[in-house]
């Protein structure tokens, strides 16, 4: 009969005596585990942070759920968009944009003049004190705006639109929730663009543009935005699903999130793979302890009991430490990548969720059933059984044998290596898995910022054919006269407004392009051809197509800002162009629909002479240029904080392919180490062993690594149709040189780990390796 | 001077009170072309001093001559050219690469000796050329023993060193095994060592090396060996 408690005494002090001979199974155990559960948890834990801060801040600012572009709005307009059912709140204002000549000629700010106080996206006050109504001199200034120019709480700031000028004085530096990203192209730059908010009645004679409306709480947003149309079919309607600034964030959480469950769980599968190749062998060579066990009378469950530690200790101990350590410092460094360009008073941290904790119950659950998976097979046998040492695998031919001609030309070395790879197939395709993950993670990794550059790439450097732009103002001139001043290989105009497109199963606000239809500047085509616009329809970007579901042929209508009534057009082409949700239309088009003259609201420029650039910088309507190569640069700069992932993700990788070398290299070791002790003692010295190890491990490693280069450029399409934003199509483009790479850092980082555990073999002691009984 | 000399050689393992001297103070020769016979109870030390002549262990004190050299003192790639040229071990568990064939694993000793003979030849003079493709699970415990003598063989080695050859085997095939070790010395010869703790044994060599407590108790020339089919097991 055995003693209980003196027992469980015994076997505790066995376990960690065990992990203690064991210590780098063991480790490598919680390692597993450990990095398992960090990865998901700290990106599970960014787009959580993203989400609440983001969100908590939206909800305070009490953040429109539409923004009604109505030049011309009355209060009829306002009272009738109120009394529409759902509507909970609307207010009215004029929002333009003026320019700031004190702060240079480029400066502009996007005023937001309310007609009485704002209780909609009411702005965050961080210095000084909001506006009262009755102030028509004092201005709310955008905080980074200020920061930039130096600008304090009592300075005036005159603003200035065509011949008009005000001066006001900053009341307080404040934020705003709905220009949470505050940039007129891509990337903010608060030298040159801010915002401000004043009084309606201190901009007299500017009417009311623009109505911004909250709904109640539970309202189908798309139906109350259904109604508000036909009520207002003139009104352009932005929700916050079409909003810039709004969307923007939200795809960014999104994108996020979605990486969460993309790559982290693959991560979380590799290392899972691995624990249960090291849980196994380490039961296994437990047999005849657990044969010893249950000839001393314990009983099933208490061996059972005991041996699940093996797997619930350090897996426990591994995925909660990996858990907290994501959880509690990958989000923050991501965060604080992410602030560059969102600006949120207020990070919050979210608490550790649900689907985080159910992560690290799986990791310890798994290396539970896989432990107790194990010692099933050794509990069926009798004590007697286990007692007696398992017999030697034994060796057999393998399929290469068949091809005599080839296999005659092996050398025997060579033989010898197969012939093992072959008889350790379990080891060998568990080590070869794990490579394959790590280079389909690394090729991934890197395939991902090759995609990013060739996708945004191919839009400035293929599409865009011309070399800069200038942006008109609302008086710029016809596009001949420009023509026919400006010194260029070629001149061309675009003209762009924000229209509405609608079509059966909803709406979209959309930017829409009219070119003119022998135009030579945008590459519109498949591989950057240049294509000819459709002259009885229009033509919509890829991205539209995407999320509007809408392909050649379709019919829509496309109503113009004040317009009472829709156009109805035919899309005729769908263009592979993988930047904005663009609608494009000919010049000829737009002329035969009679809604007024072709006015370029940007010039298209090729190779413009200095004195040309210098004259449009003199022009009063030139308000900004723009260089693609720069917009090339500022872009990729926005995906900073993505490809800042992918650094976690190169990290990880290799974490994995570290421990995943060093463990399956240990294990192939230790279970060979009787053949390494016989070749010892035939007279091998000691860099021929090391070079058959070597050469076992190449052969391992080059198949290994080569069979995940077709899963990571697999993965890197997954992974770019999860985290492709609402503006952006990302087309998957592994190039040659990246899966060279990522294989030779695989390869070179399971060479050296190798090389690492080969040194045993200089203490390798063949009388105490030989000792034990075969 | 004795092919073999061991003088005053000890092995101590631990340090302090905690100190084992598997070997103490071990003296002994033996000639060439010997059949050696090392006899001793469980803990006597004859793993140690046959770990010591093969160059697999290091002694902690005294020297050990074979031939014109002085193993002690030997650093770790010398001991292991010693081991590749000069000696040949066969173990009681065989130590055969199970992954390789009966006439690979011969090979492998093949490919680090220079005077290495033809291994399905020496497979042939053990008797097993009929099992030259065979893996070692695919063999008995007396042929897999003989594909270990054969490995041993091929390297054409001037000392065999056999630990308890026939432990792990029943009385017939031990008997055959050792009839083909005494062939061996015969025919090759070569100096066999041959370590064991069962007593009839010892009657096969021409000499016979008594062990106890890690001391050589007796050391004496066997004039009148006994024929391997005439030992009582």
């Amino acid at each position: 009969m055995v003693n209980t408690q003196r027992g469980r005494g015994a076997l505790t002090r066995k376990l960690f005596r065990d992990m203690h001979r064991s210590a780098m199974q063991f480790v490598a155990i919680v390692l597993l585990c450990a990095l398992g559960t960090w990865v998901f948890s700290g990106l599970e834990g960014t787009w959580r942070m993203l989400e609440v801060s983001a969100e908590t801040y939206f909800a305070q600012a009490n953040l429109a759920d539409f923004w009604i572009n109505l030049p011309g709005a009355t209060k009829a307009d306002v009272d009738n968009v109120r009394n529409q059912p759902g509507v909970l709140d609307v207010q009215s204002r004029y929002t333009a944009e003026f320019d700031t000549p004190d702060y240079g000629e480029d400066a502009s700010l996007k005023v937001l003049a309310y007609a009485d106080a704002a209780r909609i996206n009411v702005p965050l006050v961080r210095t000084g004190a909001a506006l009262t109504q009755d102030d028509l001199r004092g201005i709310l200034l955008d905080e980074e705006f200020a920061k930039a120019h130096g600008i304090r709480v009592g300075d005036t700031l005159k603003l200035r639109q065509n011949t008009l000028t005000r001066v006001f004085t900053v009341r307080a530096l404040v934020l705003s929730a709905e220009q949470v990203i505050t940039a007129k192209d891509v990337m903010p730059d608060p030298l040159a663009y801010g915002y401000a908010i004043v009084n309606k009645a201190a901009l007299n004679g500017f009417p009311v543009n623009e109505l911004i409306v909250t709904l109640q709480p539970g309202v189908d947003a798309a139906q109350a935005e259904a109604r508000i149309q036909a009520l207002l079919p003139q009104a352009l309607i932005i929700t916050q699903e079409t909003h810039p600034v709004v969307q923007r964030m939200r795809s960014e959480v999104t994108m996020f999130r979605n990486m969460t469950y993309v790559f982290p769980v693959l991560a979380f599968a590799v290392a899972a793979m691995i624990v249960l190749t090291t849980l196994t062998r380490m039961i296994e060579n437990q047999r005849s302890q657990i044969g010893t066990l249950k000839a001393l009378g314990y009983g099933p469950n208490r061996i059972r009991t005991h041996y699940v530690n093996y797997a619930f200790v350090p897996s426990l101990g591994g995925a909660l430490l990996g858990q907290l350590v994501g959880h509690y410092t990958l989000p923050d460094m991501l965060y604080a990548m992410e602030v560059n360009h969102f600006i949120i008073p207020e990070r919050i941290r979210p608490p550790i969720a649900f689907t985080e904790w159910g992560m690290t119950a799986l990791m310890v659950a798994l290396s539970i059933f896989i432990c107790l998976a194990a010692y099933r097979r050794a509990e069926k046998e009798e004590a007697a059984a286990l007692l007696r040492p398992k017999p030697p695998k034994a060796g057999s031919r393998v399929l290469l044998e068949r091809w005599k001609g080839f296999w005659g030309k092996l050398n025997f070395n060579t033989k010898m290596i197969v012939r093992g790879v072959a008889r350790n197939k379990g080891r060998t395709a568990v080590a070869m898995v794990g490579l394959l993950c790590c280079n389909a993670l690394i090729i991934c990794a890197m395939g991902l910022q090759d995609s990013m550059q060739a996708s945004v790439g191919d839009y400035y450097r293929g599409t865009v054919g011309y070399s800069l732009r200038a942006d008109l103002d609302t008086d710029a001139g016809t596009l001949e006269s420009y023509q026919n001043r400006v010194d260029a290989q070629a001149v061309e105009g675009v003209m762009e407004t924000q229209v509405s497109l609608r079509y059966a199963g909803g709406s979209r606000a959309v930017l829409m392009s009219v070119l003119s239809d022998g135009q030579q500047l945008m590459r519109l085509g498949a591989n950057n051809a240049l294509i000819a616009l459709p002259t009885d329809g229009i033509a919509i970007s890829r991205k539209l197509s995407e999320v509007t579901g809408l392909a050649t042929g379709d019919s829509v209508a496309i109503w113009l800002p004040g317009d009472d009534t829709g156009i109805p057009m035919t899309i005729r082409a769908v263009y592979p162009v993988n930047i904005g949700q663009t609608v494009y239309m000919g010049k000829a088009v737009w002329d035969g629909l009679r809604k007024g003259a072709f006015t370029p609201t940007g010039l298209l420029l090729e190779s413009p002479t200095a004195l040309a650039v210098h004259q449009l910088e003199q022009a009063r309507e030139v308000a900004a240029f723009k260089d693609p190569e720069a917009q090339y640069t500022l872009t990729m700069s926005v995906l900073d904080s993505t490809t800042a992932v992918f650094s976690l993700m190169y990290a990880a990788a290799l974490g994995l392919a570290f421990v995943i070398c060093y463990n399956m290299g240990l294990i192939n070791f230790t279970e060979r180490t009787r053949d390494y002790a016989t070749l010892k003692v035939l007279g091998y010295h000691q860099k021929e062993i090391r070079g058959l190890m070597m050469w076992e491990n190449n052969i391992v490693t080059l198949i290994g690594a080569g069979l995940g280069i077709v899963p990571g450029i697999l993965l890197t399409r997954v992974v770019l149709d999860a985290i492709g934003s609402e503006s952006t199509v990302f087309i998957a483009n592994v190039t040659f040189v990246t899966i060279l790479t990522a294989t030779a850092i695989t390869s070179v980082f399971s060479v050296l780990i190798e090389w690492m555990i080969t040194r045993k073999v200089r203490t390798l002691d063949m009388v105490e390796a030989l000792k034990s009984v075969e | 001077m004795s092919y073999i000399t061991f003088d005053q050689v000890s092995k101590v393992y631990g340090t302090g009170e905690t100190a084992v001297r598997a070997a103490d103070q071990v003296t002994f020769g033996i000639e060439q072309g010997e059949l050696c016979v090392v006899l001793g109870p469980s803990g006597a030390g004859k793993t140690t001093v046959l770990n010591l002549l093969g160059g697999m262990d290091k002694a902690t004190g005294g020297t050990i001559r074979v031939g014109d050299k002085t193993i002690t003192g030997m650093r770790s790639p010398q001991l292991t050219d010693y081991r590749r040229l000069d000696v040949g071990f066969v173990f009681q568990f065989y130590n055969l690469m199970p992954n390789l064939t009966a006439l690979e694993n011969v090979e492998l000793a093949r490919q680090v000796s220079p005077k290495a003979l033809e291994p399905a030849d020496v497979l042939a003079q053990v008797g097993l050329a009929h099992r030259l493709n065979n893996f070692p699970a695919q063999l008995s415990g007396g042929e897999q023993q003989r594909v270990s003598i054969a490995r041993a063989l091929c390297k054409n080695p001037a000392l065999l060193l056999c630990d308890e050859p026939t432990g792990a085997l029943d009385s017939k095939t031990g008997a055959q095994v050792l009839e083909l070790l005494t062939r061996v010395c015969k025919e090759y010869k070569t100096t066999v060592v041959i370590i064991t703790h069962n007593a009839s044994i010892a009657q096969m060599g021409n000499r016979i090396i008594r062990m106890r407590s890690g001391t050589v108790v007796e050391n004496t020339v066997n004039d009148h060996p006994v024929k391997v089919e005439d030992i009582a097991w």
